[in-house]
């Protein structure tokens, strides 16, 4: 026997749905705008059918529809590669910011670059060479080489701010990592409750897929959802979220309802030192230990490759953990080699008053010459006749000339030392040679550094696009759906309508005898 | 999805445009190492050699200029001599009187006079007879030799030198010694120089008419000419090399220069291309984009 009233009920479940269909079809209309929004299905289905005998059998007939859930379109395989894609951008895109600023601070090619100071410099001992005796010559020798100390000290200095803008950079990034991590275990709590409840919160879990892209930036993030089995008749998740190295197992970030941090760095002296450490805090499961960032994944990487491994800033780095702090030992390198070189010689030359030259070069702090110390002998400035030129005679600059010749290559320094020395102050064959590897060498990694942004930044716009074609609201899509569901509510309040004429046939008019 | 495109597409053009822009507003192609890595390390090598090159060409040019006084100096020595030998066969004449012989030996030392100041020539803060000893090679009057056996040398390459004058000892005639004497070497006595002990010879042997010493002394300018002849040829072949190295230099400047133009330099008519057909692009690209982004179903739809 069936309910005289089933017919009404089934067109009431009828409105109720295809509104229900109108108002998720008109959240995405209106979010279609909005950023990391996913798009939003309900999902129609026939109610639990109810069963008539009829005639000797039974008869199973339908009972209407219902949203029985409302989907997001979301593909978790296509996440995971935009992020893994956005990490590997994301690093290239710092490397190439900072690279490009140390090219801008070298200004190479120019006419007010280290490498003219230097031709500067040795053009003024050749100068010296031909008129040993004018006072003229000896100064502008010893203005040239203050000019090049000058400019030595200058990139330094440019290096030890860079690095310092770098490390300011990590701590910033470091405390946006933990703040994120609040924020992610904050909404998995709130989700969590609502799928306790039987919901499905789509705007949350839009939230926090777009908190965690926002993370995968910094550093390489992994998502793992796994149903929770402590609920058997409702869909309850548990949310892990690691960073770092994919290969290295134990680095959660959040675990659920737990949220671990990184550690807050130490506070730097007033020469920066020392640099900030990325490392888990106390009471995470690995320990108080450096986090393991993968290989060039998140902007995170990037500063901290460039700035350099070592919080104390140690010399001898290689360039792959530390490209500033390798660079500064270059300079150092071509400053202590040179510093040398002309030191050498000068001693063995002889002044006016017949006494053997000083050093040339001379350390202002310190016991090694750097690009950062490196002075002009202040004995020199203030008397510049103590300017040895001559071999055997005051004014045959020979000395002089073998300094001079330092710009082409050693056979002057060779000829000038007795006995030879066993290596070159520079490892190539002159400074000039020297320096100008160095520069070309720069060159390639900035050129390297923009090529692999290039590329990335296709294969992120590529999976953005296809995120999009998947998850995007489609205005015209939306439009279509808003025409279908409302055909069908009209419908349905057609089926109402009819459903009450019946009824009133049978109500008001059955069995009425007059 | 579309609009994303189109920016992106948008942002490429732009930034290609820009590029071209500073290359054309600069005039280099190189504005940046990591514009060409390979170039730019050729780039400074040329420039470093340019400088050099620059610089020893301004010595060679220097170094020709002292040459140049040295020369005339040898020339005006050359015809005292010749006039000190004049006077001295005038002297020899037999039918001079005394007192002939005598007013010739007052311009002797006349003569004698002026070579001590030509040998004492001093060019800027050199002087060209004294070697790198830089002092005045004969003080007092050349009572003494106060110069250096080394010639100042100038730098006309990275390792060439020469030398911008002539040997003052040997062109005087400074006492030499005798290193090999037995028992013990003689040391050189610095108050014998040659010339002007002969000038100096001719003189006295003028005022006390020895006919004798006047024809010795004959001899002696003879040698006396004939070696300042000699050097002054020294010094003319010298001359000539350093022209031609000055020459050379100039050249390489030149060739030098050019490599780097070759490298450093954008070629203009072809960035101009460039450019405008990338302006083009940008253009179309932006009408297009206006035209997709537009319409919807929203458009059509009552």
């Amino acid at each position: 026997m069936r309910s005289t009233f089933s017919g009404l009920e089934l067109a009431r479940r009828a409105l109720e749905s295809q509104q229900t269909a109108l108002d998720i079809s008109g959240h995405n209309i209106a979010n279609a705008n909005t950023p990391g929004y996913s798009r939003q299905m309900a999902n129609l289905q026939q109610t639990v059918p109810s069963s008539i005998p009829s005639m000797g059998h039974n008869l199973s007939i339908g009972t209407g529809v219902t949203v029985a859930s409302i989907e997001r379109a979301r593909d978790l395989f296509v996440d995971r590669q935009f992020r893994w894609e956005t990490s590997k951008q994301q690093y290239w895109e710092g490397r190439q910011d900072a690279l490009t600023k140390i090219e801008g601070l070298l200004n190479e090619p120019s006419d007010n670059s280290l490498h003219d100071d230097l031709d500067k410099f040795w053009n003024a001992w050749s100068d010296l060479s031909k008129n040993p005796e004018n006072l003229g010559s000896r100064s502008v020798v010893l203005e040239r080489a203050a000019t090049l100390a000058d400019t030595l000290h200058h990139i330094d200095q440019q290096i030890t701010e860079m690095q310092k803008g770098l490390d300011s950079n990590v701590r910033v990034q470091i405390k946006q990592v933990n703040v994120y991590a609040m924020q992610i275990q904050d909404l998995n709590t709130q989700i969590k409750r609502a799928e306790v409840a039987g919901d499905n919160p789509n705007d949350l879990k839009d939230k926090r897929d777009a908190l965690v892209d926002e993370l995968s930036k910094i550093v390489n993030v992994r998502a793992v959802e796994s149903k929770d089995s402590t609920f058997k008749d409702r869909d309850v998740n548990i949310f892990k979220l690691y960073i770092g190295n994919d290969n290295v197992s134990g680095q959660i970030l959040v675990d659920d309802s737990t949220a671990y941090q990184l550690e807050e760095p130490s506070t730097p002296g007033a020469d920066g030192l020392p640099f900030a450490e990325v490392k888990w805090a106390t009471g995470h499961p690995l320990g108080n230990v450096t986090v393991d960032l993968g290989d060039k994944l998140g902007s995170l990487q990037a500063n901290l490759l460039m700035r350099g491994l070592d919080v104390n800033n140690a010399s001898g780095q290689s360039k792959d953990t530390a490209y500033l702090a390798n660079l500064r030992d270059k300079y150092n390198d071509l400053a202590k080699g040179i510093a040398e070189a002309v030191n050498a010689i000068h001693s063995v030359g002889i002044d006016r008053n017949k006494v053997n030259g000083l050093s040339f070069f001379v350390p202002d702090s310190g016991a090694v010459i750097t690009a950062a110390n490196i002075t002009v002998n202040s004995a020199l400035t203030s008397d510049p006749w103590k300017l040895a030129t001559g071999k055997d005679e005051f004014g045959d600059g020979v000395i002089a000339k073998a300094i001079s010749s330092l710009s082409s290559g050693w056979q002057g320094y060779l000829d000038s030392i007795d006995p030879d020395p066993a290596t070159m102050p520079v490892d190539a064959a002159s400074f000039g040679d020297y320096y100008g590897a160095a520069i070309a060498e720069m060159g390639v990694d900035v050129q390297q550094a923009d090529r692999m942004k290039e590329g990335q930044d296709v294969l992120v716009t590529h999976m953005s696009n296809q995120r999009e074609s998947l998850s995007g609201v489609s205005l015209d899509e939306e439009m279509t759906n808003l025409v279908k569901y409302q055909k069908s509510y009209s419908a349905a309040a057609r089926l109402v309508t009819m459903m009450d004429e019946m009824l009133d046939t049978i109500v008001n008019r059955m069995g009425m005898t007059r | 999805m579309l609009s994303h495109n189109l920016l992106r597409n948008l942002e490429a053009a732009q930034g290609r445009m820009d590029q071209l822009q500073n290359q054309l507003s600069s005039g280099n192609r190189i504005t940046r190492p990591s514009d060409d890595p390979v170039g730019i390390e050729n780039a400074l090598r040329i420039k470093s050699s340019i400088s050099h090159v620059e610089q020893w060409k301004a010595n060679a040019s220097e170094g020709l200029a002292y040459m140049d006084t040295t020369d005339t100096t040898l020339g005006d020595m050359t015809s005292m001599l010749q006039r000190a030998k004049e006077l001295a066969t005038q002297g020899a004449n037999g039918t001079m009187s005394e007192d002939d012989r005598n007013k010739i030996a007052l311009e002797i030392d006349q003569i004698k006079e002026q070579m001590v100041q030509l040998a004492n020539t001093k060019v800027g803060s050199k002087y060209i007879f004294g070697g790198t000893a830089n002092k005045e090679p004969f003080p007092n009057g050349a009572t003494q030799w106060q110069g250096s056996d080394d010639i100042v040398k100038f730098q006309v390459g990275s390792s060439l030198s020469l030398e911008i004058s002539v040997n003052g000892r040997d062109l005087f005639g400074v006492d030499k010694g005798d290193p090999t004497a037995t028992p013990t070497p003689i040391p050189p006595d610095l108050t014998k120089i040659g010339m002007f002990k002969a000038l100096d010879d001719l003189s006295t042997a003028l005022k006390t008419s020895d006919m004798d010493a006047i024809q010795k002394s004959i001899g002696d300018l003879e040698t006396q000419a004939d070696n300042v002849v000699n050097y002054r040829a020294q010094l003319g072949a010298r001359q000539n090399r350093m022209d031609s190295l000055y020459q050379q230099l100039d050249s390489t400047s030149l060739n030098l220069t050019q490599s780097l133009s070759d490298i450093m330099d954008a070629d203009i008519a072809k960035t101009l291309v460039d450019f405008k057909s990338q302006e083009n692009v940008y253009q179309a690209a932006l009408s297009v984009g206006a035209k997709i982004i537009q319409p919807s179903l929203v458009d059509f739809m009552r």
